[in-house]
């Protein structure tokens, strides 16, 4: 590990770090499909380009596109000149209209698409799902990120303004059909917002097989992922499938995606939560990792619930010296 | 010269019904037929028009879907001579004892043929019980046109009456459909349009277990706020029309709401096939609260102005012709002083208006609309009203309401306990 005065990035965000690893984890298990570095990475770099660094230097994926929405000239120049690697291509406009652009190809490309909003929860971010389920080929994933907080007025709002505050972010009247106060109440709000993507998704697909004929082209689609976290003030949700064809089956069963600890095909988020220790802890903890038995003997004082949250995510614990230099 | 055979063959094909007439309808209004069938049932049974205590259950998944009810049943007589004959036959057109839906005797049939290639119905009476099971696949293949009972009794006791339809050998895109809880949704959004007149008078209608909410209408109507009404008695039926604004003004509601014998047949129509740009302005944006509502009613079915799907209106139809001068007349009127109002208070949506948004409404219930007896002008006077009040008052540990207070994000203990009424109120949904 290294010395503790350069931290700079990841100590505002350890959450997202710990998220972006998994994700990498879950990604290496694509090997089933594919060789990893002839997928296409397609994700929103901003200007730090961690998730291309990571996919790029660990699977030597040269096939990147980021999205940004910033166009502005001094922006643009921005962008590229943080760029850290040339294979990267920062293509400006909005997501939606580069995922429905007619010269972004699709057919034989295998993606690894995140979807890494900066705002909170809105309709588009259905929709440019629902256009990457509609594009992709067998053996893609697809990852989308957003944060949960609806604002204030939502947070102080009776139960029906909360549902309409709800439904209108959503904008689809026929997906928020059955929804009362009563699926937004703590919770439960986690749960609904995973099935609003799911009805949607599976819409998409079943529509989508309705245009193939081949039973062995049809498409089928997982849910991989359903993280949740706080790094901030607001919560961060990012829910992730793969979406296969029927002759695929047998690829999709040998990535095992279910051994991993984080799989996750429910309703209910998977916590990311980071419990705060001294790195004189953390080397004691790490020591009695993986087989872990509580209590520790040399730290006997440490919480059995933040021993618990740390042996779930020890492997992707953030160090400085990783996150904070992408070069 | 040899003298030809003059007979020409213009006779039906099985495949004619069964691949043709099915492409002109929605599989969604195909659904609806069956549940207008049903509803048909419960017409006959219930002659006092309360139909609590009746349900239809729909069940749909993948490879089956079963629509299944207790109105009735069908007798084995209507069974063998009139509900499976492809077309009604002129004898039967005259069954005016009540205001039914089913004229065309296409519905029931086209429905089966659109969704599936087997399909089984089972029906029981008071006295009778059925079972027919058709494989249309080798239905098509005969030469013959009958279908025949598995099982047909007579003489029974039933304590149990209704039909029960499952069909089997889904259409390949009808089942992906059926698997979608997102067309689950639509379908059920669809019901809820298409069909409010009996389940408010009890009747529940159920799709994969979950309850048909009647989303019912509703028009400002209060001392201040008055609809457009207008009756029509005519020889061959009768018109209600209704129409004024909503408090809401949903765009894509907007429009005018077709009726024959409480089952719609257009929702929401803003052009010329209802007055729109015809005799009246265009519609735009800015009459989004205009809502109109027009119900036709005859007990000789073929006088209403309704096409074979349900889902049109005939607008050479001429109970539709004397309908639709006075719809004009109405949006007319509407439109007028909606505008008026608006300039005078300088708004662009009504709502904004104190005096609207505090206004009464009237459901549009079959009863209530049956009432429409006067004719009556559109027209918004403008004095203020009070609600009556009750005040409440209680107390609570301050530990609690501290908690309470901070939760809710307010300031006074007032607007604390508005907050946690309001909370209770809504989530109750009250």
């Amino acid at each position: 590990m290294a010395g503790s005065s350069i931290s700079v990035n990841y100590n505002v965000r350890p959450c997202k770090s710990i998220e972006r690893k998994m994700m990498c984890e879950m990604i290496s298990r694509l090997n089933a499909f594919d060789q990893i570095e002839n997928y296409r990475y397609i994700g929103m770099g901003a200007k730090y380009f961690a998730d291309f660094s990571l996919l790029h230097k660990e699977f030597g994926i040269t096939d990147m596109i980021s999205m940004e929405i910033s166009s502005d000239e001094n922006n643009k120049r921005r962008f590229e000149f943080n760029k850290p690697f040339n294979c990267i291509n920062i293509k400006f406009g909005n997501a939606s209209d580069i995922l429905n652009s007619t010269q972004l190809r699709w057919e034989g490309i295998k993606n690894i698409i995140w979807l890494d909003y900066d705002g909170g929860m809105r309709s588009n971010q259905f929709q440019d799902v629902e256009t990457c389920m509609a594009k992709v080929d067998t053996g893609s994933v697809i990852f989308i990120s957003f944060n949960m907080d609806l604002g204030d007025a939502f947070n102080k709002g009776s139960p029906n303004e909360k549902l309409e505050i709800y439904c209108s972010r959503i904008d689809n009247n026929l997906l928020v059909e059955l929804l009362t106060p009563k699926d937004l109440v703590k919770e439960k709000l986690f749960q609904t917002t995973n099935r609003m993507f799911d009805i949607i998704i599976k819409n998409k697909i079943s529509i989508r097989n309705k245009t193939i004929l081949n039973e062995k082209e049809r498409y089928q689609c997982r849910q991989v992922a359903y993280f949740k976290y706080k790094d901030s003030q607001a919560t961060m949700l990012t829910l992730g499938w793969i979406v296969y064809n029927n002759s695929d089956i047998e690829a999709f069963e040998k990535c095992r995606f279910s051994d991993l600890e984080f799989y996750n095909c429910t309703d209910q988020p998977y916590d990311i939560t980071v419990p705060n220790f001294t790195y004189k802890e953390l080397s004691v903890l790490n020591k009695n990792m993986p087989n872990l038995s509580y209590p520790i003997k040399e730290a006997e004082f440490l919480h059995e619930h933040e021993v618990m949250a740390y042996h779930k995510i020890y492997k992707y614990y953030p160090t400085i010296f990783e996150t904070s230099i992408v070069l | 010269m040899e003298t030809l055979n003059k007979k020409v063959d213009a006779s039906p094909t099985k495949e004619f019904f069964i691949y043709m007439l099915t492409r002109d309808i929605d599989i969604k209004p195909a659904i609806v037929e069956l549940i207008d069938n049903a509803i048909d049932g419960a017409k006959k049974i219930r002659k006092n028009k309360n139909y609590s205590g009746l349900f239809i259950k729909i069940n749909m998944s993948d490879h089956q879907f079963i629509i299944e009810d207790n109105c009735g049943g069908i007798d084995i007589e209507t069974a063998q001579k009139y509900a499976f004959k492809f077309g009604r036959p002129s004898e039967r057109q005259n069954d005016s004892s009540e205001y039914f839906t089913g004229i065309f005797g296409i519905g029931m049939k086209r429905a089966l043929f659109k969704l599936g290639n087997k399909f089984e119905v089972i029906s029981s009476t008071e006295t009778e019980y059925f079972d027919l099971i058709v494989d249309v696949n080798e239905w098509v293949k005969e030469e013959e046109w009958n279908f025949h009972f598995e099982k047909a009794e007579t003489g029974l006791h039933n304590s149990q009456v209704g039909t029960k339809i499952i069909v089997e050998g889904l259409k390949q895109d009808i089942s992906s459909d059926f698997d979608s809880e997102y067309f689950r949704n639509t379908l059920i959004d669809y019901v809820q349009k298409y069909r409010t007149v009996e389940a408010e008078n009890g009747l529940t209608i159920e799709i994969n277990d979950i309850l048909i909410n009647t989303k019912r209408e509703k028009l400002l109507d209060s001392e201040k706020i008055r609809p457009y009404t207008y009756r029509i008695e005519d020889p061959k039926g009768t018109i209600r029309i209704i129409a004024g604004i909503t408090e809401k003004g949903e765009p894509d509601k907007a429009g005018w709401y077709v009726y024959c014998n409480g089952r719609l047949v257009l929702y929401a129509n803003r052009d010329n096939l209802t007055g729109w740009g015809d005799g009246t302005r265009k519609y735009h944006p800015g009459l989004a609260e205009f809502r109109g509502y027009v119900y036709f009613e005859s007990k000789n079915l073929l006088d209403l102005p309704w096409n074979t799907t349900k889902t049109g209106v005939d607008t050479s139809n001429r109970l539709y012709v004397m309908a639709k001068q006075k719809m004009i007349e109405a949006m007319t009127q509407i439109i007028r002083v909606t505008e008026a109002v608006k300039k005078r208070h300088d708004v662009t949506d009504l709502k904004e208006l104190g005096f609207v948004k505090n206004t009464g409404e009237r459901e549009l219930t079959y009863s209530s609309v049956a009432e429409i007896k006067k004719n009556t002008d559109f027209s918004i006077a403008e004095p203020e009203t009070v609600i009556p009040m009750t005040t409440i008052s209680f107390s609570k540990p301050t530990s609690q309401y501290d908690k309470v207070k901070e939760n809710l994000g307010v300031k006074t203990k007032k607007a604390v306990g508005e907050k946690l009424f309001e909370y209770y109120f809504e989530m109750e949904a009250l």
